[in-house]
């Protein structure tokens, strides 16, 4: 626990107090946690006076918070997240704040339902199917029947009321708890060593094409090994279809090393790599699946394991007929 | 930077994806939804995830992605079963029940005050009467009296 109280501090005491962006991110997070301090459930009716209070926080706390987002150069990409982000906070909302558990499992249905979409949007198409199948196709109607069977008069006063004066403290730690979060996402991460860090990646574009044809390459990274920096180059085409392949390796290689001592010398890349499969390529399931079964197998072993643990143990539970004592 | 900003938005969304599940979970007195909230902070932390391997160019963020989903299900399968057991036992879904389990010496938290149901006029669907009128028993509930 002190642990984590050093931690906060020690992000809090990195925070620039007299920067302008600090105080529009803390009355982002007092906006929207004032709204949603009155939007859960606190046994209270919704009065006009709450759900004036509400309308305003919450929308004027987007609002802040749609300003203070870096910008996506592609409009269509930023119209799409913005709809993706949009959908999936206002689902995320009503799921924490319906006083009918039925209500609560739908809206989080469309909640994931957004998630799929931004997960899509960053090009994990397998993982965006797999959500809407698995997580809203399965998960949430298992959750969905369960409601049904242990609760089938619908909600109960204890959905519409919290911990006594809960909510409000509640609101308070998840409003600094959120503020501590965006201090270390955003503010906190070097946005200069990342630039610097594009503008090398791009430098060194420069010399990948020189050595491939641009088409071919599809995108290149660092790996940080004990010998030193390893590039790998992505290339768009399988390597077995490129018949240049081990040449075009052996010069980029040869003059990357030359170029280094002279241009970069705290780059030291040791080796260049080229490998087929990116997380941006087109037969992305092809790639992830490869990845998955052979230098994961062990994992999906032991989450195949895990798996029949717990159908076993769920069969346990459920069969059980005494009671608890 | 275009990747940058792409990097930043979505860390900032799986931020507040996790603060509103964290939010939920400690607020509401369903099980269900509280499960409910665990699975919220799981999408929290799967959009940052996804973010990561994006911005690096790595499968690893993905890997992680596949095995939380594989996780999330093995949990909500343990996790309901066990929610139906409390459910018989107890015969509520509130969390409150189970406060016998607290530390020795702490007090039980009360409700003070339980609040009104708000009555809502309920519209059901009509249509027009065909045929002879059944034997309708009267003790019979053939609707949810609210939703």
């Amino acid at each position: 626990m002190s642990h984590i109280g050093l931690t906060a501090l020690t992000a809090l005491a990195a925070v620039d107090w007299s920067s302008w962006g600090t105080w529009h991110w803390i009355a982002v997070a007092t906006l929207l946690a004032l709204a949603l301090w009155q939007t859960v459930p606190n046994g209270r009716s919704p009065g006009l006076l709450r759900r004036a209070t509400v309308m305003v926080a919450g929308v004027s706390g987007l609002l802040l918070l749609w300003l203070a987002l870096p910008g996506i150069t592609a409009s269509t990409v930023q119209a799409a997240f913005a709809g993706f982000a949009t959908l999936t906070i206002f689902a995320a909302v009503a799921t924490i704040s319906a006083r009918s558990p039925v209500y609560s499992a739908i809206w989080f249905a469309l909640a994931l339902l957004g998630t799929a979409g931004l997960f899509l949007l960053q090009g994990s198409q397998f993982l965006g199917v797999a959500t809407v199948a698995v997580y809203a196709g399965a998960i949430v109607v298992t959750f969905l029947f369960v409601l049904m069977l242990a609760q089938p008069e619908g909600h109960a006063f204890y959905d519409r009321i919290s911990w006594g004066s809960t909510p409000g403290f509640v609101g308070a730690v998840t409003a600094v708890f959120f503020a501590v979060i965006v201090a270390i996402a955003v503010t906190t991460p070097d946005a200069d060593a990342m630039t610097a860090r594009a503008a090398d990646a791009a430098e060194l574009q420069e010399d990948v094409s020189r050595s491939f044809p641009p088409a071919t390459v599809r995108a290149q990274r660092y790996l940080s090994t004990p010998a030193g920096v390893e590039l790998a180059v992505s290339l768009a085409v399988p390597p077995q279809d490129y018949p240049e392949f081990r040449e075009a390796q052996e010069s980029l290689e040869k003059e990357l090393l030359a170029s280094q001592q002279t241009l970069r010398p705290d780059w030291n890349i040791q080796r260049v790599r080229l490998v087929a499969e990116d997380v941006r390529a087109v037969n992305h399931a092809a790639g992830l699946g490869a990845q998955l079964f052979s230098r994961h197998l062990i994992a999906v072993q032991a989450a195949g394991a895990l798996l029949m643990a717990a159908l076993v143990g769920a069969v346990a539970i459920a069969s059980r007929s005494g009671s608890l004592d | 930077m275009n990747e940058i900003s792409l990097l930043q938005n979505y860390l900032l969304i799986g931020a507040v994806l996790f603060a509103l599940g964290l939010t939920g979970f400690l607020v509401r007195r369903n099980l269900i939804v509280m499960f409910l909230c665990a699975e919220m902070m799981l999408q929290g932390v799967s959009l940052s995830l996804i973010a990561w391997g994006r911005y690096h160019g790595d499968w690893g963020g993905q890997m992680l992605v596949v095995f939380i989903i594989t996780v999330a299900a093995c949990e909500a399968g343990i996790a309901l079963a066990l929610v139906l057991m409390l459910c018989r036992d107890a015969g509520s879904l509130d969390i409150t029940i189970w406060q016998r389990v607290r530390e020795e010496g702490s007090a039980a938290f009360v409700d003070r005050e339980i609040p009104e149901e708000v009555v809502v006029q309920e519209h059901w669907p009509t249509l027009t009467p065909a045929g002879i009128q059944p034997q309708v028993d009267p003790e019979d509930q053939w609707y949810r009296s609210h939703v």
